[in-house]
């Protein structure tokens, strides 16, 4: 290497660490130390949760709230059953507080309000179904932070747990309402932090196990709808491997609220699944219930019970590649 | 050459004074009426983007034969219902004709009134309509972009 070149390389060397420096040392970095819970619920009963999170501000902050989000499943309705209360030693304590809905989360896409920005930010984390939102809370009092303060913040969560059995990964984030999703301060990431947990189980209560945590042979999204929802339904063909091959067709037959039946079955191009880019042996058609069964205005689905076929209608597939039709019901709560 | 300093003095205050007076004179308040436009959604609309709880869904499902027509009368039409805040025609209202953030649909069958969000922003060399309903269970939030189309 010419010694030009090693000039040039040493040079950008110590531009780059420069450059880190300063960004380190100009902004409040958030971290989040920790989570505990357990690892699962009896359907009904009390979650709790103890996060642990602390700030290393190099930066003065006036006015500013600290923001807990947790990623839950819709049927908890956190926002109504979640409370949080957060105690941080020569700071305070107190409850936390629901975001006001009108408020946008600084920094976000689309200046969007902060379940929204988070949604668009993080997903639903590895959860597997979207059926989940992030209720955003934020401390009640507002704090004025100085450069060189380092406040350690421990918050008890508790949620109401829903009466339905299922699996799912809570997801956590920390940070606060005056750099919302800052990328630019520190880069991604400095000024929030996130952490999804290992799969959580609610037991003893209703229904069949709703599982967010592996891959199901088929979904619906949204995973709750009325027959006037856009649906998309997906089919992994690897989950299970069949007869199928890549020309995919769904048969589905309308259970309708007056007791009656519309099916619809035949090998058409609108009723074919296409691959799904990027997820290998994954295929999905979005259709409109109403369209697609050629409602009335009078008429409503129940249910849809559903197979996947080839082109001839000769291999059928339905629930764990039985006989048994998978089932679909619509509801909304 | 004391007389050429004070020239200079009083040369510059003159200078000082002229900045001043054109600066005072320059900050002089003048009103200017800017008034808003008053907001005309009249035309045929078909939808260029389309997002259900915030994943884009444009190219998974046909929005391309939708159209809702706002008539100058406060009346509309859909042409090839698709979910949507109203599925029947009838008549439309905007909660401000300068600023408006809000639509209300009323259908004539039913005289069933539904609101939407509402937003009108320049793009490009036209204005879109971004409207954001629930046309399902109420968690689905969908949001349509509009765009005014010459193709009936």
């Amino acid at each position: 290497m010419n010694y030009l070149v090693m000039k040039r390389l040493v040079r950008r060397k110590y531009q780059l660490t420069l450059w880190s420096l300063f960004s380190l040392a100009i902004v409040s970095c958030v971290f989040l130390d920790g989570v505990e819970q357990a690892s699962g619920v009896k359907a009904g009963e009390i979650f709790k949760a103890t996060l642990r999170a602390h700030v290393n501000a190099a930066q003065e902050r006036n006015n500013v709230r600290f923001v807990i989000a947790v990623l839950v499943p819709r049927s908890w309705k956190a926002s109504e059953n979640m409370q949080i209360s957060y105690s941080a030693k020569d700071f305070g304590s107190g409850d936390m507080v629901p975001v006001p809905a009108s408020v946008r989360a600084p920094n976000s896409d689309n200046n969007a309000v902060w379940p929204t920005a988070l949604k668009n930010k993080f997903g639903i984390g590895p959860n597997l179904i979207d059926d989940m939102e992030w209720v955003v809370f934020w401390t009640g009092k507002q704090y004025n932070i100085k450069g060189g303060d380092n406040p350690v913040i421990e918050a008890q969560i508790q949620i109401k747990s829903g009466m339905q059995n299922m699996k799912f990964k809570f997801g956590y984030f920390v940070g606060s309402s005056e750099d919302g999703l800052n990328d630019f301060l520190g880069g991604p990431g400095a000024l929030y932090k996130t952490l999804f947990s290992d799969c959580f189980e609610v037991t003893d209560g209703e229904g069949d196990v709703q599982d967010f945590c592996n891959p199901p042979q088929t979904f619906f999204d949204p995973y709750r709808a009325t027959d006037n929802d856009i649906l998309t339904l997906t089919y992994d063909r690897d989950i299970l491997p069949g007869p199928l091959g890549d020309e995919i067709y769904l048969c589905a037959t309308a259970q309708l609220k007056d007791g009656s039946t519309i099916t619809s079955c035949e090998p058409l191009e609108e009723h074919r699944l296409t691959p799904v880019e990027g997820a290998a042996g994954r295929f999905e058609i979005t259709f409109w219930p109403r369209a697609y069964f050629g409602l009335s205005k009078e008429q409503a689905i129940d249910q849809i019970h559903y197979y996947f076929t080839d082109l001839s209608g000769e291999i059928k597939i339905g629930y764990g590649n039985t006989d048994e039709p998978f089932v679909y019901s619509f509801q909304c709560d | 050459m004391k007389l050429l300093n004070q020239f200079r003095t009083f040369y510059r205050q003159c200078i000082w004074l002229s900045i001043i007076v054109v600066g005072i004179s320059s900050c002089k308040m003048e009103e200017i009426a800017a008034l808003e436009s008053v907001k005309n959604i009249q035309g045929s609309w078909q939808i260029t983007k389309a997002t259900r709880n915030g994943t884009d869904i444009t190219n998974k499902f046909d929005f391309t034969l939708f159209r809702v027509i706002f008539n100058d009368d406060g009346s509309y039409q859909i042409q090839n219902s698709l979910p949507f805040i109203v599925s029947t025609n009838g008549s439309y209202a905007l909660d401000d004709p300068q600023y408006p953030f809000h639509i209300q649909f009323t259908e004539t069958e039913s005289e069933r009134a539904v609101g939407s969000g509402f937003d009108y922003p320049i793009v490009g060399e036209g204005r879109i309509l971004t409207l954001t309903f629930s046309a399902g269970c109420s968690s689905n939030m969908y949001s349509y972009m509009l765009e005014k189309t010459n193709n009936p």
